[in-house]
């Protein structure tokens, strides 16, 4: 996938982003808009989700990821937002 | 479904590991002291282990019970409690890792200064090694167990009806309006 994709933003995502505020907020509109351009630009770290087919995950920065899942309408495929949550990346 | 009782009894012992304090018999610098702690330290060691793969285990078997639940067409009722929990008892724990480094480091430092014979070294520096892997272990498990249930909750969930965005700039717009 070289990009530009299309997204969705469940409502799970919308009220876990308010929940987090700033400054997080604005580093997951960063991460999106990078996403939506260049999804696998290197900061990123765009990967599919352990075990779980059609899931995929970004960073958003060294403790926060956002969750996606792969999706399909009439359109084609898009990247459903489904939450943001901690993900500390430093335990291993 | 309600809170997975055999994960919460298994962080029980990662709980105990996290109250020890072995920097302090080292302090105290008398051979019985070290040798005591060694065993208590040892013994704390197995039990942690121990403890981490049973939180594995049980963490599995929630996972599994979840997904069966969810292909059977019912959404579990207290996921969200589920995830929640974890959520806290993981953050509970990182926030006592740096303090625990910071012991386990100490503890290493001391025993290269120690009067220990050095196959005792060799058995607390292994020790320490072992006991830091088992509790980022622990916090490691926490972390992907509320993420596949996180995954699993989606696949139950309506997502809403917001609009599919090609363009980043009303994704964000969309995004930043609150929602109603």
């Amino acid at each position: 996938m070289t990009g530009p994709v299309r997204t969705k933003a469940s409502a799970r995502f919308r009220k876990s982003l308010a929940k987090l505020g700033e400054p997080l907020a604005s580093r997951a509109f960063k991460a999106l808009e990078k996403f939506h351009t260049a999804p696998t630009s290197p900061g990123l770290n765009f990967e599919a989700f352990k075990n779980r087919p059609g899931f995929f995950t970004i960073r958003v920065d060294r403790n926060f990821r956002i969750l996606l899942m792969q999706e399909t309408d009439e359109e084609g495929p898009y990247f459903l937002l489904v939450d943001i949550a901690n993900h500390t990346d430093t335990y291993s | 479904m309600g809170l997975p009782q055999p994960l919460i009894d298994a962080l029980r012992d990662v709980e105990e590991a996290e109250k020890f304090n072995p920097a302090e018999a080292i302090r105290k610098g008398t051979e019985a002291s070290i040798r005591t702690m060694l065993g208590d330290f040892r013994r704390l060691l197995g039990d942690l282990e121990k403890g981490v793969e049973e939180v594995k285990k049980s963490g599995r078997d929630f996972l599994q019970e979840t997904e069966r639940d969810i292909s059977s067409g019912s959404a579990p009722q207290d996921l969200d409690v589920a995830i929640e929990w974890l959520s806290g008892q993981e953050e509970d724990r990182r926030n006592q890792l740096p303090r625990i480094l910071g012991l386990t480091q100490e503890l290493q430092a001391n025993t290269f200064s120690s009067h220990l014979a050095l196959p005792d070294k060799a058995l607390v520096l292994s020790a320490c090694d072992r006991f830091i892997k088992a509790m980022r272990g622990a916090l490691e498990t926490l972390r992907d167990l509320r993420w596949n249930l996180m995954a699993l909750r989606a696949e139950a969930e309506d997502p809403g009806d917001a609009p599919v965005f090609d363009n980043p700039q009303d994704l964000l717009d969309y995004l930043k309006t609150p929602s109603r």
